[in-house]
């Protein structure tokens, strides 16, 4: 079921963040969200997510869907192995696939504290992704932030595969990230 | 290219800054002892030493010192324990955390004397200082638990929401890591505050086998003496519990 969002408004205060914004989303594939900062992107994905109500406005086809969510932070808890956060989530024995599919086999037993801030990402990513079903919507806030290219080449590809059957909405300021979605939105646009 | 370093002083050399430091209050001690002039107004740290070491072996001051510390780790632990649940529970029902909050304060700033003499009232002279450690501790625990419960991290709370964590889930890996240190620091405050008011409430209410008896019956009799040891005691008694308590907490913080 396509995801459509129906004039939302969402303001913090005075500051008046998204203003009746109406959206068609596909129920698969990978939408892009692009946009200054404080366009409401991130805002945007927290009401989806359920983090936020809308002043106004509703976001329909949400009813029954598995959300998943790759923070612009990466929050892991931080007496936890690499492995133990994404094991939160799925269990052990698809969180070590997962690590290890991101190249971080070596650090499965490693807390956030001594990782590298492109390994913690990973690891919010693993998480994300390892949470993510078929049907569903992946909500990834900026998720390859501090990644190489190297990295990135190696994780778009299982994001695609959760794509072919469930709706990822990527927020980006990388016009060559956005490269990858089938529908660019440029938020502050609308 | 810059290099940063940063020194280290090796352990002798901290051992010995210590060292240095007891012989120099010692010493003044001693000098001060000398200008009175007065077993009586103030002994001298050898006769101190002296009377401890007399009195240490004695199977009645380990007796007293037992029973002290029992009493007051009874206060100590009783406090601890209601102020982790009033204050979890202050946290889950705001008004609760209302009503609770003037009496915490009033418990906090009411002379300890007070409580001691009321308590001598209501209960046995033996649960006196169980009871005062107890209030010395409850509302230090309790305003230290409902804050860092306060403080936890939202973005976490949200991250455990969107994953769907149990609440078992959320209080065991997000509430009381975010907790531990807030609980942790306040219990170490407490202790010292329950170990001075206890002694204080054992000299009020004189239990049998107690520290506190025995400071009072120094003071009653003018043995000065026995008063400077049985307080050396009680500051040894101290500074044990509080590296045991820093020990346990450090064990405890390695396993969260």
């Amino acid at each position: 079921m396509p995801l459509k969002i129906e004039n939302i408004s969402k303001s913090f205060g005075q500051k008046k963040v998204l203003q009746n914004l109406s959206l068609d989303l596909p129920a698969e594939g990978i939408v892009a969200l692009l946009g200054n900062s404080g366009a409401g992107k991130t805002t945007l994905l927290r009401i989806i997510a359920g983090l936020e109500t809308p002043d106004s406005g509703r976001v329909l086809g949400l009813e029954g869907k598995h959300i998943s969510y790759v923070f612009q932070n990466d929050r892991l808890l931080k007496g936890f192995s690499a492995l133990e956060n994404v094991a939160l989530v799925s269990d052990r024995e698809t969180a070590r696939l997962w690590l290890q599919n991101f190249g971080m086999g070596d650090a499965l037993d490693k807390k956030p504290g001594l990782l590298s801030g492109g390994m913690r990402r990973r690891v919010a990513l693993a998480r994300g992704l390892a949470f993510a079903k078929a049907g569903g919507i992946l909500l990834l806030d900026e998720p390859f932030k501090g990644l190489d290219k190297d990295l990135k080449q190696r994780i778009i590809p299982y994001v695609q595969k959760i794509a072919q059957d469930s709706l990822v909405i990527l927020v980006t300021h990388d016009k060559k990230e956005a490269g990858l979605a089938s529908v660019n939105y440029f938020i502050d646009q609308i | 290219m810059t290099t940063s370093s940063t020194t280290h002083k090796p352990k002798w050399v901290s051992y010995l800054i210590k060292f240095s430091l007891a012989v120099f209050w010692l010493g003044l001690w001693q000098l001060a002892y000398k200008l009175v002039g007065s077993e009586l107004l103030l002994p001298s740290p050898a006769r101190t030493f002296h009377r401890l070491f007399e009195l240490a072996q004695t199977g009645e001051f380990w007796l007293k010192s037992f029973f002290s510390l029992l009493r007051i780790m009874e206060g100590f632990v009783l406090g601890l324990l209601s102020g982790i649940v009033l204050g979890a529970l202050s946290f889950v029902f705001k008004p609760l955390g209302m009503l609770l909050s003037p009496l915490m304060s009033i418990i906090k700033s009411t002379p300890v004397a007070s409580f001691i003499i009321l308590a001598l009232v209501w209960m046995g002279k033996n649960r006196v200082p169980v009871f005062i450690a107890l209030l010395m501790v409850l509302p230090l625990i309790w305003a230290n638990v409902k804050e860092g419960i306060e403080q936890t991290d939202g973005d976490l709370l949200e991250m455990a929401q969107v994953f769907k964590l149990s609440k078992a889930k959320k209080i065991s890996h997000i509430y009381i890591p975010a907790v531990l240190p807030y609980l942790f620091a306040a219990a170490t405050t407490a202790l010292g505050f329950a170990w001075k008011a206890g002694i204080a409430a054992e000299i009020l209410s004189l239990p049998v086998k107690s520290i506190g008896k025995e400071l009072y019956h120094s003071k009653i009799y003018l043995e000065s003496v026995d008063l400077f040891a049985w307080s050396a005691a009680v500051i040894v008694m101290s500074i044990l519990i509080e590296k045991l308590l820093t020990f346990l907490l450090g064990r405890a913080k390695s396993v969260t």
